[in-house]
């Protein structure tokens, strides 16, 4: 996934304008990364944060940036889940998403993976992004990227190998 | 112990899991959350806002679902079936390598084609507001132009004039059609094929997709990454300034993208699995559903449609239309032996798909009629399919 956007902000590109032409795969980043029952809420706190942040009007690659704010989301969302969850009855955490295709331990070990590890794996197989083009839309390093992917890859060999 | 996976092996696991993870997407919250909240807030201290934003976030959630509950059940009109936005541009149905337009009725008449070759066409016609349509094609021979092989685009009007006919390849470089909006025309531009048996009318190398102007010839780049392999088994459709594109990616794989053809900023809605070439790409009239028929490497070769809902990317049908392959001994499971020749929304949710039906000819479309040769009209079958 590339994108041609300009090198300067556009003040004729309304934010409304930029969260339609975003938002369809922004909700599919936050389903990967929290699940499909609190897609929406995490993709709605991103956006609200986003848009209160001094530095918005500013920002040249809004996907980027939009991105980077729901995988930042994700992590405070599933932070305070964790808490809750620790009061509550036990649902186990890779009941989180719905993943007819996979075994079950494999849905453990994707379960297991970081917020970033998850993000790098859709990233990277879904939208077929070069680490390069990962490491700018989140923000990263490349050298972080590839080491994310190599942690997944070995979680999920480690599991697929036994 | 299992054997250790291949590192390929490894991969498309991985592909199978990011695609498992975004596939239960719900659909967007439809809209920003309210004006008035979302315009004070760069006013407020960063301090107060960490005491405010649970709150804040409580309301926009109540606003989105509200916002969702008054969409979804079609108060205005956005996702219910609206006759009114079909217009008779969506509906029409051209026929794809055998120049024809396939009428409501079922009957396939001829298409204005101008000075162009009906034999040489590269790509559906696409239609345009008015009754016009556009194609491109080479100009039929003629003595002294024994040796123009260059792709020329041309608009006809509704009683078959001729608006514009204007040459737009070369003898290097071979033009298809993708899709059209009311002012432009989406072409890929590919360098033709250096083999002798093709006789230099095949694409071949990296394709390049442009938006050429079809009242000025002017041309701008689409920033569209269309790999080496996929330049001929590419389709497109455009609304509005919406551009859907489908095209293999490789490791039996195509991607649905959608391109904004004002801001040029494009994502990718969805992928189809075990797909290796995109054969038609239609959109429904207000752009929520795209049908798209694809072909698959298996056993024998399948022909099938895809219904994709653009605002999820959620796939919400998938059928077999039938086999596209050589039968002879007829190996194909006992499915129909089909080519495909166009399609076309009828509505919001019905999407009818015009094939040619093989059995006469063999299963082959080998030895079919040749291109630009009239189909005999019972030799065209008419699917039609309803968004469940």
């Amino acid at each position: 996934m590339t994108t041609n956007e300009a090198n300067v902000a556009d003040p004729e590109i309304s934010d409304a304008d930029i969260y339609q032409r975003l938002a369809p795969e922004l909700i599919r980043m936050a389903t990967a990364l929290v699940g499909r029952a609190d897609a929406a809420d995490v993709l709605s706190g991103a956006v609200v944060r986003v848009l209160a942040s001094p530095k918005w009007p500013g920002v040249v690659n809004h996907r980027a940036y939009l991105y980077r704010a729901v995988c930042n989301e994700a992590n405070t969302w599933l932070r305070r889940s964790a808490a809750r969850r620790a009061g509550e009855a036990r649902v186990p955490v890779e009941d989180r998403w719905e993943l007819p295709n996979l075994r079950p331990d494999v849905r453990r070990a994707v379960a297991r993976l970081s917020v970033r590890q998850r993000a790098v794996v859709v990233l990277t197989y879904w939208a077929d992004l070069a680490p390069a083009a990962v490491a700018e839309q989140l923000g990263i390093s490349e050298g972080s990227v590839r080491r994310h992917l190599a942690r997944a890859r070995s979680s999920l060999r480690r599991v697929l190998d036994a | 112990m299992r054997e250790r996976l291949s590192d390929d092996e490894l991969d498309r696991e991985l592909r199978c899991v990011a695609h498992d993870l975004v596939a239960q997407a719900p659909p967007a919250p439809a809209r920003l959350p309210a004006g008035p909240v979302v315009d004070s807030l760069a006013a407020i201290p960063r301090r107060r806002l960490g005491r405010f934003l649970p709150a804040l976030a409580a309301v926009t959630v109540v606003l989105i679902i509200v916002a969702g509950v008054v969409l979804g059940s079609g108060w205005f009109g956005s996702t219910g079936v609206d006759q009114a936005s079909v217009t008779a541009a969506d509906r029409r149905l051209f026929l794809e390598s055998w120049p024809g337009e396939l009428l409501p009725d079922g009957s396939a008449v001829p298409l204005e084609m101008g000075d162009l070759s009906p034999r040489a066409l590269t790509g559906a016609p696409q239609a345009l507001p008015g009754g016009r349509h556009v194609v491109v094609s080479e100009r039929n021979p003629s003595a002294d132009r024994a040796t123009d092989r260059a792709n020329y685009l041309a608009v006809l009007e509704a009683d078959g004039g001729v608006e514009v006919e204007r040459k737009v390849g070369s003898d290097t470089e071979w033009i298809g059609l993708l899709a059209s909006t009311p002012t432009e025309a989406i072409l890929i531009r590919a360098r033709r094929g250096l083999d002798a048996d093709s006789y230099g009318s095949n694409p071949s190398g990296q394709g390049r997709i442009v938006a050429h102007n079809l009242a000025t010839g002017q041309e701008r780049p689409l920033p569209i990454p269309v790999t080496a392999d996929s330049r001929s088994s590419v389709a497109a459709d455009a609304i509005g300034d919406r551009l859907v594109l489908a095209f293999p990616t490789g490791g039996g794989r195509c991607t649905l993208d959608v391109i904004d053809l004002t801001s040029l900023g494009w994502s990718r809605v969805a992928a189809l699995s075990n797909c290796h070439k995109v054969r038609g790409v239609r959109v429904s009239p207000t752009g929520q559903f795209v049908a798209v028929v694809y072909g698959n490497l298996g056993p024998v070769i399948e022909l099938r449609f895809a219904i994709v809902d653009l605002e999820s990317g959620l796939i919400r049908d998938d059928i077999l239309l039938g086999h596209n392959v050589l039968c002879p001994q007829s190996p194909c499971g006992g499915g129909r032996q089909v080519d495909y020749l166009g399609m076309a929304w009828e509505n919001e949710t019905e999407a009818r798909i015009a094939l040619i039906d093989l059995e006469p000819y063999d299963g082959s479309s080998e030895s079919m009629p040749s291109y630009g040769s009239p189909i005999p009209r019972a030799a065209i079958l008419v699917d039609t399919r309803t968004v469940r």
